[in-house]
């Protein structure tokens, strides 16, 4: 089973590397990696083979990628989805948690694939055009943190960028104070900056009271992500991004956002930093990826143009699950581009009857 | 309380009762207009209104019951109720606690969902029994409690914590929140009768109460589970066709493809017209399926059942158990397994399956009781 896994992992990397950079050889189509990836699923990740068998999906037919049946991101709360056993976990990315307390777990065998996509794609749409930089993150340190895939991002982002890094959310609270300290060298050595926080994190800092002096020097970038969850007051997309802005003294086209999630190993960006014309809101995922609109009854691919939730299969989960099904609205757009509306609402009426979102998250 | 007080509540509390027997009756123009409004606003089929008004509407009591509801109720001069939709029957005992509290009671009925407040308390207007025993009720569009007074509360948890904050000082507060039922099947007793039993207490209401059940816990294994989830998936098939399913939103529809999805990948789903039973394949985190005549089968042992239960255990209303003479036993396994304390013991209602949406008229169907 290893050795297979292994085999499958060079192969995304080498398409992977062949995606951004053309000089790269990579004989593999997206298509046959998927379906291979999900072929390997069916046999050894559980959830993945119950589901299949469930959609009539056989390993003896041939199937395409569209018929990969997607895993819902709830499954990751529920069950173990990894065609190894946990003894061989390199790392367990987990969720942050819901009311109901359950979080998800994405169990890795190896890093070096994720490392890999997350590398690729944050350099091309958030770390362009700069060769080193002091990352600041709103976020623990990743000793505090070890199981958060975004403290790991962040950390790898930082090696990047030459190893210059502060954590300011230290024990449950924002470290202000630490903060306009690191802001404050950036100035004096004008070396820009890539900060990194939640939605909920810039909140805080730009309800600090008093207020502090957070400018950063030029060419520095904001990477923004993640909902709010309860953790602050919940502002609009157009204040937050106005009140960083104003903050930290970056451009508009410079606050980033990055759709992500535990259960992929891959991240979307919106293309702002590059791309004069971009909106925010929009997001593009790499070759390695593919995202459908998908109607939420039937599953099946929504007409262009119309809204849908997003079915990512992701090439780089190669030991869970290649096909994810989240509860996200989307539209998607042309150019591997998706434009990202919500999350999708439950029905089940307020009243005595406890309300799914208590419970599936 | 005094006797006197407590007499004139018992009054008040019997007519009610009246009322409700006269909205069970097709041919009485209170149970005419119940049935032709009831359809259009609550989304049941028709099949499933008559049933709830027949079947689950509570039109009696015995006597023993209505002194421990009285006793069970506070005591104000005036009693405020906000009452919630979901469970079109539920406003007459929310109404009947209300009036065993206080002879003057104002009722702030569901906006989605008035009817069978609006019925309750125009027939009671006429009622002699009832303003005899002091009763005036009113419907009001909210609430205006002042010190002295009592406000119950019958809504999600996020509702009750609005009102809590905005009641002024001196007012009793007491809510009924979000809630939950669960089947236990416990090993043997997995036959015909309990699938047919919770096929019955699942398709009251389509599922939408807190007395409904959304997880039968089955001691046994997985095979087993499955054997019994293919039962209980044929008991509510037989259902859906004397009781359909009422109308489902496109959001719902979609709860219900994402469930699918979800007990799909953890072990089996039966998927039919009417409903769906899911069986968890290795239970580890509880899975709560959405309320539209579903059930979450989930194989334990008789020790793994409180580990997997205990997070869940403060929102837990009622326990149907698959036969009576379990349900002695199964209290005192339940509340060891989730450590439960003797009032929280009995704050659940402990029922056989098949009659956990018509618990005895001795108190409001959920006895737990939020205060502020």
């Amino acid at each position: 089973m290893v050795s297979e896994s292994e085999r499958l992992h060079r192969r995304v990397r080498a398409f992977i590397a062949a995606s951004i950079n053309p000089e790269s050889a990579c004989e593999d189509t997206f298509d046959a990696l998927a379906t291979d990836i999900a072929r390997f699923q069916f046999q050894h990740v559980k959830p993945v083979s119950r589901l299949a068998k469930a959609r009539g999906i056989s390993l003896n037919a041939p199937f395409e990628t569209s018929q990969i049946p997607a895993v819902p991101t709830d499954v990751f709360r529920y069950t173990r989805v990894a065609a190894h056993d946990a003894s061989d976990d390199a790392a367990l990315f987990r969720t942050s948690g819901t009311t109901s307390g359950a979080r998800g777990e994405h169990p890795f065998r190896t890093l070096e694939t994720y490392n890999a996509a997350a590398l690729a794609w944050g350099q091309k749409w958030l770390l362009s055009g700069l060769n080193s930089a002091r990352v600041i993150s709103l976020t623990p340190p990743p000793e505090e943190s070890f199981d958060s895939s975004l403290v790991h991002m962040i950390a790898l982002f930082a090696e990047r960028l030459g190893g210059r890094v502060t954590y300011h959310l230290v024990n449950g609270t924002l470290d202000v104070a630490g903060l306009a300290e690191a802001c404050g060298s950036a100035r004096i050595e004008n070396q820009p900056c890539v900060l990194f926080g939640t939605s909920f994190a810039y909140v805080h800092i730009l309800d600090a009271d008093p207020p502090q002096n957070l400018a950063l020097p030029a060419e520095s970038r904001a990477m923004l992500t993640g909902g709010f969850k309860g953790k602050s007051r919940e502002v609009s997309q157009v204040e937050l991004r106005a009140g960083i802005q104003n903050v930290f003294a970056i451009a508009d086209r410079a606050v980033v956002g990055e759709y992500g999630m535990t259960e992929l190993s891959s991240q979307l960006y919106e293309t702002t930093l590059m791309r004069t014309q971009a909106k925010h809101n929009v997001y593009a995922f790499p070759p390695w990826m593919r995202v459908t609109a998908v109607d939420p009854v039937t599953l099946e691919p929504v007409s262009k143009g119309e809204v849908g939730i997003a079915r990512i299969v992701d090439l780089a989960n190669v030991d869970s699950a290649v096909a994810i099904q989240t509860a996200d609205q989307i539209r998607e757009l042309d150019g591997s581009q998706i434009l990202l509306i919500g999350r999708q609402l439950g029905a089940t009426p307020r009243g005595c009857s406890l309300a799914v979102e208590e419970v599936l998250g | 309380m005094t006797h006197a007080r407590v007499e004139q509540a018992i009054k008040r509390v019997y007519a009610v009762l009246d009322i409700g027997v006269h909205i069970a009756d097709p041919s009485h123009p209170l149970g005419a207009e119940a049935r032709r409004r009831l359809p259009e606003i609550t989304a049941l089929s028709r099949e499933g209104v008559e049933y709830a008004l027949t079947r689950v509407l509570e039109t009696s009591a015995a006597a023993h019951d209505v002194e421990t509801f009285v006793h069970r109720a506070g005591q104000a001069s005036r009693c405020h109720v906000i009452l919630s939709a979901n469970v079109c029957t539920a406003p007459l005992r929310a109404i009947a606690f209300a009036a065993a509290t206080a002879p003057h009671v104002f009722v702030k009925p569901s906006r989605r969902d008035p009817v069978i407040a609006e019925l309750i308390v125009s027939a009671l207007h006429e009622n002699e029994s009832f303003l005899n025993a002091d009763g005036v009720l009113e419907i009001v569009p909210a609430i205006s409690p002042s010190a002295g007074d009592e406000v119950h509360v019958y809504a999600s948890n996020e509702t009750i914590d609005k009102v809590a904050t905005s009641l002024p000082d001196g007012v009793t507060f007491r809510a009924h929140g979000n809630g939950i039922g669960i089947a236990w099947i416990p090993r043997g007793s997995a036959d015909d009768d309990a699938a047919t039993h919770l096929a019955a207490d699942v398709a009251a209401f389509d599922q939408q109460g807190c007395l409904s059940p959304r997880i039968a816990f089955f001691e046994g294994d997985f095979d087993a589970a499955v054997t019994f989830a293919r039962k209980l998936a044929n008991a509510l098939e037989c259902v859906h066709k004397a009781i359909p399913l009422g109308h489902l939103s496109a959001e719902a529809q979609s709860e219900v493809a994402r469930y699918a999805a979800i007990a799909a990948s953890l072990g089996e789903i039966f998927q039919f017209t009417g409903g769906a039973v899911g069986v968890d394949g290795a239970p580890i985190r509880m899975v709560v399926p959405p309320p539209h005549r579903i059930v979450h089968v989930v194989p334990v042992t008789a020790q793994s059942v409180g580990g997997l239960l205990r997070s869940f255990a403060n929102v837990v209303t009622t326990v149907g158990v698959s036969q009576a003479a379990w349900i002695e036993s199964t209290v005192e396994h339940f509340a060891a397994a989730l450590g439960l304390d003797p009032m929280r013991t009995q704050q659940i209602r402990w029922a056989q399956l098949g009659s956990m949406q018509t618990p005895p008229f001795d108190g409001p169907v959920d006895l737990r009781v939020l205060k502020r």
